[in-house]
């Protein structure tokens, strides 16, 4: 009963590798088919490669791994090219168009409030540091594609609850940096501008309060002129004068 | 190939590395064939079983030099072959390197099996 339900279990497990290659172990076709897909070989040359092992195994009646070695080894000895349709340069062509969906889409969700309530478009430190979290994973995906997929390969457990972790950063880093730190904030306020400036419209920062978002370096974005850092710098040339 | 030598004459694979491409050329001259059949003509011949996993990838070392082309056959009733044909540049190289070998195992006999001499000490080796 047991056996019966373990071999119920490989061939269902392995039911594409039985399928295209009867004669070969399905964990070791499994191996084989694995390395070749991370080494970005073709489909074509891959359905090849395992059925020269089929052929060979139906013939001789061996074991593919009596005849053949190790399935990684015997695929890294075969030494077939990476398909262009793998290339970096593929990669990053499928993969542009859905960043750019990405970010309009987060720009309109996030432009959505500030339409309905008639204002400009801020943006928070949040934003832009999850936009950054966003483009870098992305981009480093593109970049180590076939050393990424190893790892998860490999570390499949481990490499999920990277991921969540990453996915959590991303949301505590939006959250964070779009609510206010009122315990903190006078202090860190005192040596920095509220960032509140360049996310509420001039007017609104005093019913906002000193700083609703945290004090990563607004300098470069803050475009208000009505702000205490503006009007401490304008003192600070006149004193210099 | 279905005859099972009591004495499995196992060479070692350093000597087979050099030799061996060469060998899978000779068989194809006599006409396009797949893996399995040039296994099997490799040890008819004597050379021993070659393992699938050192004889693909030699071919596919022949065939990213040029020296044969495949093609995909149905096989007898099971899965489909691939067959390996002699292109005119595998033809050259047999006929080169093949010599040169054969001059080669030449100079290595007469090397081996040639007569003693005393003239050879050990001052002169060094010299």
């Amino acid at each position: 009963m047991r056996s019966s339900m373990r071999e119920r279990w490989t061939a269902w497990k392995y039911s594409v590798e039985l399928t295209l290659a009867p004669h070969v172990e399905g964990l070791w076709a499994e191996e084989l088919l694995v390395e070749l897909r991370l080494q970005g070989v073709s489909g074509t040359m891959i359905g090849e490669a395992l059925t020269e092992v089929e052929s060979h195994c139906a013939e001789s009646g061996e074991r593919a791994e009596d005849a053949f070695g190790d399935a990684t080894g015997y695929a890294r000895s075969l030494g077939l090219p990476r398909s262009p349709d793998e290339s970096a340069t593929a990669v990053a062509a499928a993969v542009i168009p859905v960043v750019v969906q990405l970010v309009g889409m987060y720009a309109t969700t996030d432009a959505f409030d500030a339409w309905v309530a008639g204002d400009e478009l801020g943006f928070t430190t949040g934003m832009v540091l999850s936009t950054a979290i966003m483009l870098g994973v992305i981009a480093s995906a593109v970049v180590f594609t076939e050393r990424v997929l190893r790892f998860i390969v490999a570390h499949p457990v481990f490499a999920y609850f990277l991921s969540m972790a990453i996915v959590g950063m991303y949301t505590l880093v939006t959250v964070l940096g779009r609510t206010s730190w009122s315990p903190c904030l006078p202090c860190l306020c005192s040596s920095s501008p509220p960032a509140s400036s360049w996310q509420v419209p001039p007017g609104n920062e005093h019913a906002r309060g000193a700083g609703s978002t945290t004090t990563l370096s607004p300098h470069r974005l803050h475009t208000s002129p009505q702000t205490p850092v503006r009007r401490q710098e304008t003192k600070l040339h006149q004193g210099a004068e | 190939m279905s005859e099972e030598s009591p004495t499995p004459s196992e060479w070692p694979s350093e000597w087979l590395r050099g030799v061996v491409g060469l060998c899978i050329l000779r068989i194809l001259t006599d006409g396009p064939t797949y893996g399995y059949a040039i296994g099997a003509a490799l040890a008819d011949s004597g050379l021993g079983t070659l393992k699938g996993g050192t004889l693909y990838p030699l071919l596919k070392r022949l065939e990213d030099a040029g020296y044969v082309t495949t093609e995909w056959r149905a096989g007898d009733g099971g899965p489909g072959r691939k067959y390996y044909h002699l292109t005119r540049s595998g033809e050259d190289e047999l006929a080169h390197a093949g010599g040169r070998w054969v001059r080669f195992t030449e100079v290595t006999r007469s090397i081996i099996q040639g007569p003693r001499t005393a003239a050879t000490t050990p001052q002169e080796v060094e010299s």
